[in-house]
């Protein structure tokens, strides 16, 4: 993939206007809005309506890149991210989606996924206070496996944030995907920040 | 093989302070204006039909309310500005830190640690305010494909509009990505660093440490997180 390619994928993304029907991405023409003319006063509030209830049915939790299978993201009815799931012990095992996970075969029509070689999970944990950053206290690269049992005892009653991201070698060259967030896509932040996974240790 | 210039804009980031109301008339002042903006806020968010109707009708109470609530709240204007002092000189400090020079060689080590392009410095280029357009082509950089151009837009100290808010030490960097021999800007992004949120007062502690400490933070932080969106990150498939 050239560079421009790639630099489409970052614009397209900003402008939330991400296509990919051939497994390439390529510039989306703009949605036509369902708020524009007289179909707007009719549409409002049932839309309004509509997302209310599926944010009420908790199946709306946005989501970017590999997502937790341990501790899982709970999050509360109107919350923006989730909440500090307890942990097991205070040297959990963490466990995550592989890469590629079952969305990415589904998508790939151009056989990318045939052609990307030595998948590897990095893991990053920051203990937090206020949840809106923190301090990196544990990080593992190259690991093999979707899980990761920590091998060194966190601080217990702490809270933590986590995400994990997979990197892999495509044509030769090294490439990563996002770092898995949930919640509020905070996707122009650096890590940690409040969309990372969340888990608090045991006393 | 590509070769990356990375280019950092010599002027510096705007700064921006969310600070506490100062005193009993700034408290009064802060929590009418919360007071009355709250319940017009949360009614137009909400999905109620004529909500917005419904918070504009309860102004007159949640304003006076919001007035006394910021009376009792607000921190002493003494303490407050006592607290300016101490934070305006950390960021003194912070601009006279070479904190561009600092993020150009980030950039540049991690860009050519973890992608196969090489990345150099090119000192002494970009634009010189936020409104200059680098034409690049123009330019005497040999050698050089693409342009990496980096500027420091805004820093300081952000939160909630409340009245003795919890703020976090943030950096924003807008990024651009220009082909060289035609100017063709191929990625524009914005990216943010944000720490975790103290009070004004705990921010200007030990002279503003902290804030100085968690701005400088940033820096590694941001090179990462632009090397990786802009070079490494491949764009999966989405059905």
């Amino acid at each position: 993939m050239s560079m421009t390619e790639y630099t489409q994928y970052s614009q397209l993304r900003i402008m939330g206007s991400l296509k990919s029907q051939t497994g390439r991405l390529r510039l989306g023409d703009p949605q036509p809005s369902p708020f524009k003319g007289e179909g707007r006063r009719r549409v409002r509030y049932p839309i309004f309506v509509l997302i209310f209830l599926f944010v009420l049915a908790g199946c709306g939790t946005p989501k970017v890149g590999l997502q937790p299978q341990y501790p899982l993201v709970k999050k509360g009815m109107f919350a923006l991210w989730g909440k500090f799931v307890e942990a097991d012990s205070l040297q959990p095992t963490l466990r995550w989606e592989p890469f590629p996970r079952q969305e990415d075969h589904d998508a790939d029509q151009e056989g990318f996924l045939s052609r990307i070689e030595d998948v590897r999970y990095e893991l990053r944990i920051w203990k937090t206070m206020t949840a809106s950053s923190g301090e990196l206290v544990y990080a593992r690269g190259r690991l093999t496996l979707p899980y990761h049992k920590l091998e060194e005892p966190l601080e217990p009653s702490k809270k933590y944030l986590w995400s994990v991201r997979a990197h892999f070698i495509f044509e030769g060259e090294p490439r990563t995907i996002e770092w898995g967030l949930a919640g509020l896509l905070l996707r122009g932040e650096v890590v940690p920040n409040p969309s990372c996974f969340r888990f608090r240790t045991p006393p | 093989m590509v070769n990356v210039g990375v280019v950092i804009a010599p002027y510096s980031a705007e700064r921006k302070f969310r600070m506490p109301a100062k005193g009993v008339i700034g408290g009064a002042g802060r929590g009418l204006v919360v007071g009355a903006a709250m319940p017009v806020v949360a009614g137009a968010a909400s999905p109620i039909p004529g909500g917005t109707i419904i918070g504009l009708l309860l102004v007159p109470i949640t304003a006076p309310v919001g007035m006394v609530y910021g009376t009792v709240k607000a921190v002493p204007a003494k303490e407050v500005e006592k607290a300016e002092v101490a934070i305006d000189q950390a960021a003194d400090r912070l601009d006279a830190f070479d904190t561009r020079g600092l993020f150009q060689d980030e950039i540049v080590r991690l860009g050519s640690e973890r992608t196969g392009l090489k990345f150099v410095a090119l000192p002494g280029i970009g634009p010189k305010d936020l409104k200059e357009v680098v034409a690049y082509d123009q330019l005497d950089i040999l050698g050089i494909d693409t342009v990496l151009e980096l500027r420091l837009e805004e820093g300081g100290l952000w939160g909630l509009y409340t009245i003795d808010p919890s703020s976090s030490a943030f950096l924003e960097i807008r990024v651009r990505l220009i082909r060289k021999q035609d100017n063709d800007v191929l990625l524009e992004d914005t990216v943010e660093c944000k720490s975790e949120e103290r009070k004004y007062t705990e921010w200007a502690e030990n002279e503003g440490q902290d804030f100085y400490d968690d701005m400088i933070s940033c820096i590694p932080l941001l090179a990462e997180k632009v090397v990786d969106d802009v070079f490494l990150v491949y764009p999966l498939p989405k059905k």
